[in-house]
């Protein structure tokens, strides 16, 4: 294993829950993706990973708060992506 | 003449409403837009909760594909404007509610009339446009603005347009996912499945926060999404 593999591997990770449509999206319900340290990064390291993302609407909580602007992520903070749901 | 007194004993028994809440309710008037899988259920608790006046809107007609999650609608009524139908069966659960119906689909031009003219609204359609007309009127005409979804397994409920106590100013359902007035969403049109307890669970939900909202009592969920997953039985709270 090199070096820089394992550099990877130690990286810091941060747990998404998804909700909604974004499930089918992403793939899966629980996502992990590298650290970032605020909401924008992690739009943006979201929509590097899921293109499709970048044309849909949803709200980044963390913590259980939800921000449509820019705020901190601490790592092994509880982030949730939450999109509108619509149905009825 | 029905005996309230007898009628609603056990609402009357809780010291949070009693005769006073009791009262509160009978003048209430309540707008539920949506006579769907949201609908349904939240007209029924709130017809028998004794809410005085109840506005329905929807333009569209009971098809039998409603039939599993409707449960107002029986199968003889497919075919019938659900506004009808709705109105019939609410009346048969309380003969003394004022039930007025709109057979419309919303648009800009008539939501802020129709909103006016309510205390609160029960937002219980299907779509993201008809939700930011919603509320956009309630914002304009200074109503809470209750919101309900489902998306398969899943639902939410929040309150929006509120003016709780001590607090700056009201959030909007666009606060939440940062959607500027002038900038609506297009409209979902994609078919998604879903299990009637679902909507069920939203819709029930939705009038329990309406019939605290008139009462003023409990903590609504102002500024704030309950998520429910169903399939987990997850509940979890996500504020702004």
């Amino acid at each position: 294993m090199s070096l820089s593999t394992t550099n990877e591997l130690d990286r810091p990770q941060l747990d998404v829950r998804v909700f909604g449509r974004l499930v089918g999206i992403v793939g899966t319900a629980h996502l992990r993706i590298r650290y970032q340290p605020d909401t924008a990064t992690l739009r943006e390291a979201l929509e590097a990973d899921y293109p499709t993302l970048a044309s849909e609407t949803f709200a980044i909580a963390i913590d259980r708060v939800l921000s449509n602007g820019t705020i901190a992520v601490a790592r092994g903070a509880d982030v949730a992506l939450l999109p509108p749901f619509s149905g009825g | 003449m029905q005996d309230p007194t007898n009628r609603y004993r056990r609402q009357l028994a809780l010291p949070e409403i009693g005769p006073l809440g009791q009262q509160r309710l009978r003048d209430a008037r309540v707008l539920v837009i949506g006579a769907g899988g949201l609908g349904c259920p939240a007209l029924q608790f709130l017809v028998g909760a004794g809410i005085g006046t109840l506005g329905i809107v929807d333009g569209d007609r009971v098809s039998e594909d409603n039939l599993h999650r409707q449960l107002l609608f029986p199968e003889s009524t497919v075919g019938l404007f659900k506004v009808d139908a709705a109105k019939r069966a609410l009346l048969d659960l309380n003969t003394e509610a004022s039930i007025i119906t709109y057979p419309l689909f919303l648009t800009r031009h008539q939501a802020r009339e129709l909103v006016a003219a309510y205390d609160v609204v029960l937002d219980c359609t299907d779509n993201e446009v008809a939700t930011l007309l919603i509320d956009d009127a309630c914002f304009a005409c200074d109503k809470p603005h209750i919101h309900g979804g489902i998306d398969r397994f899943q639902g939410q409920v929040g309150v929006f347009n509120h003016r709780a106590h001590g607090s700056a100013g009201p959030t909007r359902y666009r606060d939440v996912f940062g959607l500027a007035v002038g900038n609506p969403l297009a409209a979902d049109c994609e078919e998604r499945g879903t299990v009637g307890v679902v909507p069920g669970i939203i819709g029930t939900l939705q009038a329990s926060e309406a019939i605290k909202l008139i009462l003023g009592i409990g903590s609504p969920l102002v500024g704030q999404l309950l998520v429910v997953d169903v399939l987990h039985n997850e509940f979890q709270v996500f504020s702004t």
